[in-house]
């Protein structure tokens, strides 16, 4: 049976899952600490730029003419140099996967179940997390066009915020009072991970150009859930308060009320493992992509319980949500590296095989 | 596949049933629901936290209300939680916690370390109502006031229906915690008093960052409200000892404010508050014919008047130091930020120009044409 390819829609929708996800939950308070006044401008910044990243990874795959990242790669560079970077950027996509359900449910046990162990709870999210990987990428994607639709559903009920927004405490001032920020634009530009997955989609995407605008949407749609999500902060509470919150969008749906129900967050929160499981399966898929490229003849389910089982182990270590958050900082300064660094390393076997064949051609 | 299907129910069949082990239950026979928590002044720098939880006892066909009051002498709130669980047969939850009242020394001393941890319990609602009483916080709690419903209820209703009401500015913990961080405006809250065999809303406290520093008093509230926030609704009366007006009552009020700034040859800032406000009339006792030109007659005077009063309202405001209608948020949308960083100081509202000005329209007069 041929693959189906996967529609550009879908890829659009699964980007822009696996970019958001726990992150905007504490996204304004990164924000305001590192950029103070209106720093949610800086959203559209990062997104100019990270806009620009994906337009490197679309030339890969024009230049590869679609071949599969793998393809490309071993087709300019020695296997000996390829395999540490595989394995390399594999174990940073395992530990990215496994710690972002690691953050999710250390908030979630913080706010729903205190005393009910991390490590079980994050293991029936793995499980799941497992069973939504083995389905392979296709049914992935479809799966997800679900809980996008879930998700998105959300969205209006920010609207009944309006109420007690005022455009009066935005302030005229822009990125006032802020520090730290090249930290802070990791921070911001870590929010936005999860585009540059689409290199290894190429052999999966419709064989024509089409597709790539749609990772371009995918990663708008993200900016305009971070701008909505960061200005209605921003005038709901405070950017002095901003920084004090925890979880600002946690306590702005706690604020909101409906007639027959009251503190609606603990839901909400809820809802938001389907953004969990698509974010985290994807990246524990594009581990198992890369181990895979290092052991072709391993089954690659197989591979994939045995990150999956290691990745918990790894995550067994830091204990408090706030040692995970400093992980992620580091692991983000590597991710954005990967992110850059793939293609180029990608365009660089291209250059390489070109002037090969130009010489074989001579 | 048909093997994968059964395998595939059981393990649902056991996550479902392996949900149940979770320690995290709350049944709600065995939970006391918190609903007022007080806070009183105690010696140094202790505090007393007085508790309420009403508890519902079902036996046979009759169910019974009964609340458990819990009072004692801490450091902390957190503190005295810890103590009192050693009382209750309940375990003691502060989710469903919908008023917190603190008393007027306590207010007086600074409030933040008490806000502490009503910020970091993720249990405590954004919106639960806070309120500054005079007298102790737990004599409010502890009486049971004859003729009405049960006082943690009879508080939460009072406050929720004078806030729908707008006949007292809509303040929550939220609102407090958010005025307390912005810079440019002054936090406040409903204070509460006992009178009597009932409770009151007896004005306004003011708050220069956490520490109250003084009181509107309730013949104030209006003049406040119009001058804090739009309204679209609310009632207020008023008296004075002139032939034209011995006393009036308008319902259905609606005001818009606007708070103009300019700075003055001095370089002072000069502020403008200019409110429109229109009201039905339910009750008019004085000389002049409605239904006449001698309507403008009254609207004129009806304007004078708030306008004094509004006034009065700002120079005190002026002279307590307390920002509480956010004209710092004005100034601060208007002026660069070298400009702001300069001004905004303690005590700012006093190097300020504040004026008040009103129109008072009738928008109708009832169902007599007189």
């Amino acid at each position: 049976m041929a693959q189906e390819k996967l529609h550009r829609f879908s890829i659009a929708m699964l980007i822009f899952n696996t970019q958001a996800g726990v992150v905007q939950f504490t996204l304004p308070r990164t924000i305001a600490t590192y950029f103070g006044t209106n720093g949610w401008i800086i959203l559209i910044l990062v997104y100019l730029i990270v806009a620009l990243n994906i337009m490197l990874i679309n030339a890969v795959y024009r230049l590869g003419k679609g071949k599969s990242l793998f393809d490309i790669l071993q087709g300019g560079l020695p296997r000996f140099m390829l395999i540490p970077v595989y394995l390399a950027v594999g174990s940073l996509f395992a530990l990215i996967g496994c710690l972002v359900v690691k953050q999710y449910v250390l908030i979630y046990q913080m706010i729903i179940f205190p005393s009910t162990s991390d490590l079980m709870l994050k293991i029936f999210v793995d499980i799941l997390i497992f069973l939504f990987v083995t389905k392979g990428i296709y049914n992935m994607s479809k799966a997800n066009l679900l809980m996008v639709f879930i998700l998105l559903a959300i969205v209006p009920s920010g609207f009944m915020m309006l109420g007690d927004f005022d455009l009066l405490r935005l302030s005229p001032y822009v990125f006032k009072e802020g520090r730290d920020w090249l930290k802070g634009f990791a921070s911001v530009y870590a929010a936005f991970m999860g585009y540059e997955l689409s290199i290894l989609l190429f052999p999966y995407a419709e064989k024509n150009n089409k597709w790539l605008k749609y990772v371009h949407l995918g990663n708008s749609i993200s900016l305009l859930i971070y701008l909505f999500v960061a200005l209605l902060c921003y005038g709901f509470f405070n950017y002095h308060e901003l920084k004090y919150l925890s979880f600002p969008m946690l306590d702005m749906f706690g604020y909101m009320q409906f007639p027959f129900v009251e503190r609606i967050q603990n839901f909400i929160f809820s809802l938001f493992l389907f953004s969990i499981i698509v974010t985290s399966g994807m990246y524990f898929w594009s581990s198992q992509q890369m181990y895979s490229a290092v052991l072709p003849k391993a089954p690659w389910k197989l591979l994939l319980f045995l990150i999956m089982t290691l990745a918990i182990g790894v995550s067994y270590i830091p204990k408090s949500l706030i040692i995970v958050e400093q992980w992620f900082d580091v692991l983000s300064l590597f991710e954005i590296g990967a992110a850059i660094g793939l293609p180029l390393l990608a365009l660089l076997a291209i250059l390489i095989q070109k002037g090969r064949s130009k010489r074989h051609a001579s | 596949m048909h093997r994968r299907v059964r395998i595939g129910v059981l393990v649902l069949i056991f996550l479902t049933i392996a949900t149940g082990c979770s320690k995290d239950n709350n049944i709600l026979e065995r939970a006391g629901y918190v609903r007022t928590v007080g806070f009183d002044a105690e010696k140094g720098d202790m505090i007393r936290v007085t508790v309420n939880i009403p508890i519902i006892i079902a036996e046979a066909s009759e169910t019974q209300q009964q609340e458990e009051i819990f009072s004692k002498i801490v450091r902390s709130s957190k503190e005295a939680r810890i103590l009192m669980q050693r009382k209750t047969s309940r375990k003691m939850v502060s989710g469903q916690i919908n008023t917190i009242l603190f008393n007027e020394e306590l207010s007086r001393r600074g409030l933040w370390s008490h806000m502490d941890t009503l910020l970091r319990d993720f249990t405590i609602s954004k919106r639960t109502e806070i309120a500054v009483v005079e007298g102790a916080a737990r004599d409010i709690i502890e009486t049971h006031l004859p003729g009405h419903s049960r006082t943690n209820q009879y508080i939460d209703r009072l406050l929720k229906k004078e806030f729908e009401n707008q006949t007292l500015p809509h303040v929550l913990l939220h609102h407090f915690c958010r005025d307390y961080f912005d810079e440019g405006r002054d936090p406040i809250t409903p204070v509460l008093t006992r009178s009597d065999k009932d409770l009151e809303v007896n004005g306004i406290a003011l708050f220069k960052k956490d520490r109250m520093v003084g009181k509107l008093s309730a013949s104030d509230i209006f003049y406040f409200s119009i001058m804090y926030h739009d309204q679209n609704r609310g009632e207020f009366t008023l008296g004075l000892n002139r032939p034209e007006l011995y006393s009036i009552s308008f319902h259905a009020i609606n005001n818009s404010t606007r708070k103009t700034i300019s700075k003055t040859p001095e370089g002072k800032y000069r502020v403008e508050i200019k409110i429109d406000i229109h009201g039905g009339i339910t009750e008019y006792i004085g000389n002049l014919k409605m239904s006449t030109s001698e309507r403008a007659e009254l609207e004129q005077i009806l304007s004078r008047h708030i306008e004094e009063e509004c006034n009065r309202i700002v120079k005190k405001m002026q002279q307590l130091g307390v920002d509480s209608i956010g004209i710092g948020q004005h100034i601060r949308n208007k002026v660069s930020y070298k400009e702001w960083r300069a001004f905004y100081k303690d005590n700012y509202i006093q190097d300020m120009d504040i004026v008040v000005h009103t129109s008072f329209k009738v928008k109708n007069f009832g169902n007599f044409f007189y």
